[in-house]
């Protein structure tokens, strides 16, 4: 139980620590990694062949 | 002279004239519909609006007020 | 065609004081090294915005940041030549080499069509080659062509407009003294209240716009009216060279298209099978995952088990077990449903089947002052709301694109799945239809569907006035949707989601665990070892009462119990209250605040069912609230969930994409409210009809 408190405490101020990082990316800066959803969109290339030359109707 | 609007589907027109909003007409024409062309009215959305027609090899939507400032001769 | 040739060496650039980002990459070919610049896709050169205004000048080499390209790379669709070798024409203008890519020669011929590219090679004077992008065929020759134009001093000749008008253009740019260069000169003339005219007419005053006026009368007069001869001499042009190197057979074979189409588009068949579609999607969600979502199940409660065991009770324990296993587990196991509603999403999107929907749509869109072109980012936010506030930069009335990125968050985005799927799983399965949960889940994403048009219209009238945009768009060809493309989008969702539950999920988890672990201990002593003491004494009674006391007076229950009156009129109380706040910085929190509430670990199960939603029906049951009506409380819940803006992200992205912080405080007041409202709204009601079906 001595070790357990102390534990807690670190892992605790480690996780509002990481949250208050993503939450000052998210909205002052402008990179595209500073969003945290899951939609895996920016990862996903664009299906070939893309609508090109074309009003890009975009991806879903 | 009827207009695009006007046309039930499965008719074709010719287009004679394009009148209107510049900024529409000016799309229409960088998409293609110019006077001469033929357009064909493949058919409408659910509640009568847009309409879906083809010119050339495309297949367009477009609003019932847009398509009133295409006017066609029936082919 | 960009990745096809940059691979994966891509990266975005952003240009200042326009949120149109482009995508640069790199590829190396017989010793020279290109960097490849992907302009967003437009039918013509003709800027319409500040957005499309950064492609043009970037062309002109007007960008401060880029460099003047080396040589154009004009891709066009050999299924609509005519119209996308318009652009060219423009192309052409720009004094800079241009390619001529011809893509999708299969789809062509298939058509019936043959295009002799070196014919038209011969008529231009420009490289024209031939490539099947999805294939990769044609590349080499491609890149030998690219090495060959980026030698050349000069660009190749187009069409010339006619003379008068040369005249009247040459007029305007020496009245700037110079200022623009020739192309932007012609557009101001050219493009009737268009972006350059707006601009420069901006900058010099009334008087070019009267200069302006007189020209284009003086051409009318002349036979040369605006807009028209633009479009005259470039189709004539184009046309006369298409006329000798493309062959089409003599009637427009019907195409596979359009004998879909004839039912798809179909008043009444297309939008009855659009809801079938929808319906089917929503269903396999549903009855697809079961089985792996209780694999999943079965493997966080196991490892929990075995943290339980290895460690002492205390802080540790409970933080592993409860907070970071139950919490992150709890959320994990909705991958399956997250990556089953990714994958349809991927085939409708691939087989072109989404324009489809945008054009059935469009009158209700139409009626709420948007277009059919909201539809498409509306209907990228059932992904996530992001990209799909993104993808509103091709609405170019900035009116109609802010009132789609303010409703886009309404259309009910893939975290709100997973309490949907939780809460319909605990309490509309057993003992109803076999159709109720995938007609509850339809229901659900109906609520943001009908929602966002209506918030917009009211948006429209009142703060957004302004007329209906314009409604011209194209309907692309059908295509068969790629295994690959499919399995890989699934694939990238589900890692996606994954992450997210590793990385920001699990801090938020931790810290709402800490919330309902800590004071961990009155005068009595610790809490969680006396009801342990409880439990192995055989006194669950007291042990369930003693836990439930610990978790009212945590610092998240207490904040909980201050709001109960809050949460009354939506049939909550403060656990379910509890939970809902949790989830503000992320919505699937609530699934693993749920079961720290309800101590799932403490409940055995062994019935095969997901534990959680046993426990909080169990829990429920007991409860003279939600015990009586637990239909209309869930509803509730999923109401809320359904209307209410609880992603940080989601707010951050529509503060970027509208500059200002007034636009996303808004949109949480307003969802919030609407939010509040909506599951007031469905508790009461739902309350008066379960009274009315048992009294």
């Amino acid at each position: 139980m001595d070790w357990q408190l102390p534990t807690v405490v670190v892992v605790l101020t480690l996780s509002l620590a990481y949250l208050a990082r993503v939450s000052w990316r998210t909205w002052f800066t402008s990179s595209k990694s500073g969003c945290t959803s899951g939609c895996g969109k920016c990862t996903t290339p664009q299906p070939d062949p893309t609508s090109i030359n074309r009003i890009r109707l975009p991806q879903v | 002279m009827p207009t695009l609007a006007e046309l039930r589907p499965g008719q074709v027109g010719r287009v004679e004239a394009l009148r209107g909003d510049p900024a529409l007409v000016q799309r229409l024409y960088e998409i293609g519909v110019l006077e001469g062309d033929t357009v064909e009215v493949l058919g409408f959305a659910p509640l009568g609006d847009p309409v879906e027609i083809r010119v050339g090899n495309t297949r367009l939507s477009l609003r019932n007020a847009e398509a009133a400032s295409i006017s066609v001769q029936l082919v | 065609m960009f990745n096809a040739l940059s691979g994966l060496r891509q990266h975005v650039g952003n240009y200042p004081g326009v949120t149109v980002e482009m995508s640069k990459g790199h590829f190396t070919h017989a010793g020279t090294d290109f960097e490849l610049i992907d302009l967003p896709g437009t039918y013509s050169l003709a800027p319409r915005s500040p957005d499309e205004m950064v492609a043009v000048d970037l062309l002109l080499g007007r960008r401060p940041e880029e460099q003047r390209p080396r040589v154009v790379l004009s891709i066009v669709d050999a299924s609509n030549l005519d119209r996308h070798l318009y652009l060219t024409t423009q192309l052409l203008e720009l004094g800079v080499p241009v390619v001529v890519a011809v893509n999708m020669i299969d789809v062509a011929e298939a058509q019936g069509v043959t295009i002799d590219c070196a014919r038209i090679a011969e008529e231009t004077g420009l490289r024209v080659v031939p490539i099947q992008a999805n294939r990769r065929i044609g590349f080499d020759a491609l890149k030998d062509a690219l090495v060959a134009a980026s030698k050349d001093t000069a660009g190749q000749n187009g069409p010339q407009l006619p003379e008068p008008v040369e005249r009247e253009v040459a007029a305007l740019k020496a009245e700037l003294n110079g200022d623009v260069p020739t192309f932007l000169a012609r557009r101001l003339l050219l493009d009737v209240d268009g972006h350059t005219e707006t601009w420069l007419v901006g900058k010099h005053g009334l008087r070019l716009k009267q200069q302006l006026t007189e020209a284009r009368t003086r051409l009318a007069a002349e036979g040369c009216s605006i807009p028209g001869i633009e479009a005259k001499t470039r189709y004539a042009w184009v046309r006369s060279i298409t006329a000798k190197a493309v062959t089409k057979p003599a009637t427009r074979p019907v195409t596979g298209t359009d004998r879909l189409d004839r039912i798809l588009t179909h008043r009444l068949w297309g939008t009855l099978i659009f809801l079938a579609i929808m319906f089917g999607v929503f269903q396999a969600i549903f009855v697809g995952a079961e089985p792996l979502m209780g694999l999943i199940d079965d493997g966080v409660s196991w490892l929990a088990d075995g943290v339980k065991e290895a460690l002492p009770s205390g802080p540790v324990r409970s933080l592993l077990a409860d907070g970071v296993i139950g919490g992150v587990g709890g959320v994990l196991v909705f991958l399956p449903q997250i990556v089953i509603l990714f994958g349809f999403i991927a085939v409708l999107e691939q087989c072109g089947y989404m324009a489809r929907a945008a054009f059935l749509m469009d009158k209700l869109m139409s009626r709420c002052g948007l277009s059919g072109k909201s539809f498409i980012p509306l209907l990228s936010s059932v992904a996530c709301a992001i990209p799909g506030i993104m993808a509103t930069r091709v609405i170019e009335n900035p009116r109609d694109r802010l009132a789609t990125i303010l409703v886009a968050p309404l259309m009910s985005c893939s975290a709100r799945l997973p309490v949907y799927a939780l809460l319909i799983g605990a309490f509309l399965t057993d003992g109803f239809a076999w159709w109720v949960p995938g007609v509850t889940l339809f229901g659900m994403y109906m609520i943001g569907f009908v929602a966002a048009p209506l918030v917009a219209l009211a948006l429209k009238r009142t703060l957004l006035k302004g007329g209906t945009p314009l409604f011209v768009m194209e309907l692309p060809a059908y295509r068969m949707p790629t295994l690959l493309g499919v399995v890989r989008r699934m694939a990238d969702a589900g890692w996606a989601f994954v992450r997210r539950a590793g990385t920001f999920i699990l801090a938020s988890m931790i810290v709402v665990w800490a919330l309902l672990y800590f004071p961990d201990r009155d005068a009595g002593g610790r809490f969680e070892e006396r009801v342990a003491e409880l439990k192995e004494s055989g006194d669950d009674a007291a042990a369930n009462h003693l836990q439930a006391e610990w978790k009212r007076q945590s610092v998240l229950g207490r904040v909980g119990q201050a709001l109960e009156p809050v949460f009354a009129p939506l049939g909550w109380d403060w656990r379910i209250g509890v939970a809902a706040l949790a989830s503000f910085p992320a919505r699937e929190v609530i699934v693993g605040t749920l079961g720290i509430i309800y101590e799932v670990g403490e409940v055995d199960d062994d019935e095969g069912e997901e534990s959680l939603r046993g426990a909080i029906r169990s829990e429920w049951s007991g409860d003279p609230v939600r015990g009586k009506y637990p239909v209309a409380v869930a509803l509730s819940v999923m109401v809320f969930f359904a209307l209410c803006c609880q992603c940080a992200s989601t707010l951050a992205v529509i503060r970027r994409e509208t500059r200002s912080w007034a636009w996303p405080a808004f949109t949480f007041v307003y969802m919030t409210g609407l939010a509040y409202v909506g599951g007031v709204a469905t508790f009461q009601i739902g309350r008066i009809i379960t009274d009315m079906f048992q009294g």
